[in-house]
Formats: C-alpha cells, sequence, structure tokens
C-alpha cells in the first residue's frame, strides 16, 4: 500500500482554542457527531488562556462541515485544515507537530518554512 | 453579604429573565431559598412549579419561541438534569434561546457517586449549545451573564449551567460584570449581494425556501417586504410556516414529507431556490439527490455549517438574516418591472399546482375529520393567537391546515419530534404572553407523556386550552406501519387510554368530547369562548391518515396519496 492510500481520508486540523475544562470533550464529540474518528492528537498549552489542539482524523464525511462545526464552538478561536496528502504525509512524518507558529497565530507558517 | 444563590436570582433579574420554569431538589435548594426570598429582596423572580422537570424545560421552550427571549428552567442534580435533557435536545435542534440551571452535588462529594450526582456537564456536550460548571461562587455572575449571550448570539441554542450546592450557599461579593464580546460584524460585501441579485435576475422560476431562521433573526418584516416587492413564489419549512403571510398570494404552503403536493412539485419545477434560514433536512428534501434538481441555490444562513452540508449551492451568503435581508431587499430595488412581468408565466404555473392540488373537505363519514376541523378552528383564532403541537399525525394536519401570521404562533418540535411538547410548550407560551389565545393540539399518544402538566395549568389558572385528537393509536407509526411494514400493527394500539375528561376534571379542568361532526362547530366556539383552561376531546377515526406523503428515500415528486386528500 502506498503512502498514498494510506493516508486517504486522513485530515489534519489544528485548533487555537479559550481554555475550557470541556474543550477536549466537545472537540471530540464534534468528530464523532460529524462522522470523522481521531487517529491523533495532541495538545499544548499555549498560556494560562489558550491551548492549541492537533488531530489527525479519518472520515469520508464533508471536512468542510467538520472544519465549520468545529469554528462554531465557543472555544475555538482559529481551525486551520490541511488535506493535501503531501503536507499529510510530511506532518505525519514529522510527529503531527503544530504546522503553525504559537507566536504568530494569525499567519499561518507555510509547510515548507514549518517544514 | 449575599449567597451564590441570591447572585443567581439578582443576575437572572438583572437580565430580565423575570419567569422561570422548574421543580425544586436537593442540590438547587439554595437557589429555591433565594427565589423565595427573591421578592422582600426587591428582585422578584415569578417560578412556575411544573410537575416534571422535563415539563419545566418544555416551557422554558414555549416561553423563547412565543418571544424571541430567553426561557429559563432549573432542576437539581442527577434525575432533575437529565430530565431536562430532551428539551434542551429540543431546544438544540429547533435553535431556542434557553438556559438551564442545574444544581449538582457539593464540590468535596463530586466523583464519588454521591446521591443524585450524574455528570450533567458531560451528558449535556450533544444537546447543548454550550455549558459550563461553576466552581467558584466569583464567576457566578458572569458565568450566567455569558449563558446567555452565547445561547442568544449567531444561532440561538441551550446552555446549561451546572453550580455545585456549596457554590450556592458560600457568599460572595458581587463584582463589576464582565463585559460581553461585541457581536461579530458578519463579513458581508456588496459583490455577494450583487451576485445574489444576478442570480434572481437570471432565474425563469424563483423560489424562495423559507425556514425558522428567518423569525429567529426578525427578519420577517423585511421578507415580507422582499415578497412584496419580487411576488416570488414561496414555500417554507415546518418552522417557516407564519413567516409568508397567510395573504400572500404566491404562498405555496409548507414543502416536504407532508407538505402540499403543490408546493413540493413547484419546487421540483424550480430553476433557483433562495434558501433563507433553512437547512435543507431530510424531511424537507427527501431523496437529497432528486430534491429540486433543476434548481440553483442561493443559500442565506448565519450558521456556517449548514452551507454546502447537504446541498452544494452556487452562492452562499453567511449572515444573520438581519443584516442579510435588508441588503438584499436593496440590492433587488428596481425589480418591479420584473416581477409583474417575466416571472409571471411561473406565478401562474405555480397558481394552477395549488388549484389542482388544494386541500379538500368533503371527507364521506359521519365522523369528525380532523383535517377540517383544524381549518375550522384555524378560521375562527385571531391571528395572535398560538397554537402548540405534540409530535405526530395531528401535527402535520396542524401545519398543513392552519394558517398562521407568524412563525411565533406556531410551536412545534421539528428537528427533535418530541412526543409530549405541545402542553408544557404551552404553558411557556401562555406565561410569555398572558393576553393571546394560546391552544395545544395534541394527540392521544403525546398528551400522555406530560399529562401531568395540568396540574400546572391548574395551579397558576392559566388560560390554556388543549384540542386533544384521539384516535386511539400512535397514529403515524401506525400509518407508516400499514404503508411500510405490511400492516403489521406493532405496540400502536391505544384503545386502552384513560378517559380523558375523566381525567381533566380530576385536575379541575372543564372539558367535554365529541365524536360526531355536527358537533364540532359548537364545540370549538366554547372550547374558544371560554374564560380559562378548557379541556376539548375529539374522538376521530383510526383510519384517517396524513396525506400526502413522500415515502422515505423517495423522490419529492414521488409522494402518495396526493390523490388521497380526502383520507
Amino acid at each position: 500500500m502506498s503512502t498514498q492510500e494510506a493516508n486517504a481520508g486522513l485530515a489534519h486540523l489544528s485548533l487555537i482554542c479559550s481554555q475550557s475544562s470541556l474543550l477536549l470533550e466537545r472537540l471530540l464529540q464534534t468528530m464523532r457527531y460529524r462522522g470523522f474518528t481521531v487517529v491523533n492528537m495532541n495538545s499544548t498549552e499555549l498560556s494560562s488562556h489558550e491551548t492549541e489542539v492537533n488531530l489527525l482524523v479519518k472520515g469520508q464525511a464533508k471536512l468542510t462541515t467538520l472544519q465549520k462545526s468545529l469554528e462554531a464552538l465557543i472555544e475555538v478561536q482559529q481551525c486551520y485544515l490541511t488535506e493535501d496528502q503531501a503536507k499529510l504525509a510530511t506532518l505525519i512524518e514529522m510527529g503531527l507537530p503544530s504546522i503553525y507558529s504559537p507566536t504568530q497565530l494569525s499567519q499561518p507558517r507555510t509547510m515548507a518554512e514549518s517544514a | 453579604m449575599k449567597t451564590g444563590a441570591d447572585l443567581i436570582i439578582d443576575t437572572l433579574y438583572e437580565l430580565g429573565a423575570t419567569e422561570v420554569f422548574g421543580y425544586p431538589g436537593g442540590t438547587i435548594m439554595p437557589v429555591y431559598d433565594a427565589l423565595f426570598r427573591s421578592l422582600e429582596r426587591g428582585v422578584p423572580v415569578k417560578h412556575y412549579l411544573t410537575r416534571h422537570e422535563q415539563g419545566a424545560g418544555f416551557a422554558a421552550v414555549g416561553f423563547a419561541r412565543a418571544t424571541g427571549k430567553t426561557g429559563v428552567c432549573l432542576a437539581t442534580s442527577g434525575p432533575g438534569a437529565t430530565n431536562l435533557i430532551t428539551a434542551l435536545a429540543d431546544a438544540k435542534l429547533d435553535s431556542v434561546p434557553v438556559v438551564a440551571i442545574t444544581g449538582q452535588v457539593p464540590r468535596p462529594l463530586m466523583g464519588t457517586n454521591a446521591f443524585q450526582e450524574v455528570d450533567v456537564f458531560g451528558l449535556s456536550v450533544a444537546s447543548c449549545k454550550h455549558s459550563f460548571q461553576v466552581m467558584d461562587q466569583a464567576e457566578l455572575e458572569d458565568t450566567i451573564r455569558q449563558a446567555f449571550f452565547i445561547a442568544n448570539d449567531g444561532r440561538p441554542g441551550p446552555v446549561l449551567i451546572d453550580i455545585p450546592k456549596d457554590v450556592q450557599m458560600n457568599t460572595v461579593v458581587k463584582q463589576s460584570p464582565l463585559s460581553l464580546p461585541k457581536r461579530p460584524e458578519f463579513m458581508t460585501n456588496s459583490s455577494q449581494f450583487e451576485q445574489a441579485r444576478d442570480l434572481i435576475s437570471q432565474s425563469k422560476k424563483p423560489m424562495f425556501y423559507i425556514g425558522g431562521g428567518v423569525d429567529i433573526a426578525g427578519g420577517t418584516d423585511k421578507l415580507r417586504e422582499l415578497l412584496n416587492l419580487t411576488q416570488i413564489p414561496a414555500v417554507t419549512t415546518l418552522k417557516g410556516i407564519g413567516a409568508v403571510p397567510k395573504s400572500y398570494p404566491h404562498g405555496m404552503g409548507m414543502l416536504g414529507m407532508h407538505g402540499g403536493a403543490g408546493a413540493n412539485l413547484a419546487v421540483q419545477e424550480a430553476d433557483l431556490l433562495i434558501a433563507l434560514g433553512a437547512r435543507f433536512d431530510d424531511r424537507v428534501t427527501g431523496k437529497l439527490a432528486s430534491f429540486a434538481p433543476n434548481a440553483r441555490v442561493l443559500h442565506i444562513d448565519v450558521d456556517n455549517s449548514e452551507i454546502n452540508k447537504l446541498r452544494q449551492v452556487e452562492l452562499a451568503i453567511n449572515c444573520d438574516l438581519s443584516t442579510a435581508l435588508p441588503l438584499l431587499l436593496n440590492e433587488l430595488t428596481g425589480f418591479g418591472d420584473l416581477a409583474t412581468e417575466k416571472w409571471q408565466p411561473w406565478r401562474e404555473a405555480c397558481a394552477q399546482l395549488k388549484v389542482e392540488n388544494a386541500w379538500r373537505y368533503d371527507f364521506p363519514h359521519d365522523g369528525i375529520y380532523a383535517p377540517k376541523l383544524l381549518n375550522q378552528l384555524s378560521e375562527k383564532l385571531p391571528d395572535t393567537a398560538v397554537v402548540t403541537c405534540d409530535v405526530g399525525q395531528h401535527q402535520m394536519w396542524v401545519a398543513q391546515h392552519m394558517r398562521f401570521e407568524s412563525s411565533k404562533n406556531h410551536l412545534s418540535s421539528g428537528g427533535a419530534g418530541t412526543m409530549g411538547f405541545g402542553l408544557p410548550a404551552a404553558i411557556g407560551a401562555k406565561v410569555s404572553r398572558p393576553n393571546d389565545q394560546v391552544i395545544a393540539v395534541c394527540g392521544d399518544g403525546s398528551i400522555m407523556m406530560n399529562i401531568q402538566e395540568l396540574g400546572t395549568i391548574k395551579r397558576f389558572n392559566l388560560g390554556v386550552k388543549v384540542l386533544l385528537i384521539d384516535n386511539a393509536k400512535l397514529g403515524m407509526v401506525k400509518q407508516w406501519q400499514e404503508l411500510f411494514f405490511d400492516k403489521r400493527l406493532s405496540e400502536t394500539d391505544l384503545s386502552d387510554n384513560p378517559e380523558f375528561i375523566t381525567l381533566a376534571k380530576a385536575f379541575d379542568i372543564p372539558g367535554q368530547t365529541i365524536t360526531q361532526a355536527n358537533e364540532v362547530e359548537a364545540a370549538l366556539d366554547e372550547f374558544i369562548a371560554h374564560d380559562g383552561p378548557y379541556f376539548l376531546h375529539i374522538k376521530i377515526d383510526a383510519n384517517d391518515n396524513v396525506w400526502p406523503l413522500v415515502p422515505p428515500g423517495a423522490a419529492n415528486q414521488d409522494m402518495i396519496g396526493q390523490d388521497q386528500k380526502v383520507g
């Protein structure tokens, strides 16, 4: 099986969220409800108010609906979606680090810079 | 010094929530104590004690839907809170601003399987727009204010606040309230509305597809201006009923599974759907791939996740309709000539579909034909009357055969389809609009799910009228069993129903039973004229079904029974 085939249906989401004790439950419930399973995830506290959550998800449902549903959650400030297979392969190789600089949240780095 | 519970009541009062619904219990007792003292403390909050927490939840929903204000309900921890969940799920699916406050076991006992401890915070994840658990009394006021903001912001929905008992009991110093974020300006640009204008002007067969979002956004008046300007035919969803005025000559009624045949056929012919605050629900579209197959779609909705979720659209405008409709109206000014000329053949085609598929009420039996009765009732009621429904055949008959001047006057559990909704929702509606006639149209299956709320009606002497349509069946399920399960009528017989009028009288509510068509006129007159609560029990033939019907998985043009409109 090629890497491309293995990654079919995968997408990476990077979320910047405000802190909440219910945050991860709500994110995971939204993933499941919108038809995705979480393959991998990590969460990093950026400050006392902000958390970055990175998720590798798999599913055949509409990613745009998932992304918009996540963006509608009160805690979610920013949501970046990567479904390009080549970029995903790079991300997976890198162990799913954030593709965005925590210090420049509003300006996502390019994959080249990230690599 | 105030307690946390006092601060809860103070904050509700300051937010204008002076009427709340609930049911006391162990962990919410401090709040009920504060309610008891609220009048003497100068912050009067009137509490309506229901007979079940679900009743309180639905009363809050009815209160909110009849007015647009935020409904508030209270319950204790454990079973009290879980009993609220159905109403909150209903509010989420129908986008209703409700704030639920639940007691929780004291903080030291949390996580110990304490008496009446349930993780309602966790339970609320899937059923609420947002949830809070307040672990510090200093955060109470801000949390309640945020909850009201979130419940109403963007697409409305329910918010739950879970508060441990000791947090309610601790003393707290009132602080300066949090400054809430301003509502974000929607990123609309004029080019979107120019594109919308172009789409509409290019269309030969445009159709408005109006959902509940129009009324929720306060956009009904602007919609009506738009209708008057363009004279474009319009269909509504179940929740959009009332947004299009009764007098609008090109109103086609409700579309979908039990929509009018004319509405469904017209939508299938349309070349442009202008979807406003609607979400292409499966009960509307039937087989999605075959829904409005010739139509391009212009979709305007406040919830971005609804756009392109089911139907790919040509133009999406993610915007609150209160903002979008004036902009669209402005863009279409000057369409008068187009309205009178270009679309006239289309209007005439729609009118023809309406005539060919008009409802008929000449049902050939001596019994009472519920659609005709509901149509008669509708004719007798003032435009300000509120009608709530339970769920099932009677609900669809109300949607088909009664006409409404406002979506706030037709309260039907749309998304969740919750049996037992009608009676408590009518209580909330009557509390919020005491001067308006409020009628709960119930089915005999549904009413038994919250029949205890007759006690609430009597306790507060609320002039809620109950019109019970009784076929001694779970009629809608029975209809589907007849059609799609080879007539195996599994567990849908309710012939052992209680004697409903005796039951109503046990709650000291007067009423009568009628069984014949010739009794209807006088009974409805007495029902409407009666001062105070009244229970009208109407026995109908169990063989009367709801037509037309789009079978599950079928396209809307393949509805069945459109030639059986008389039963």
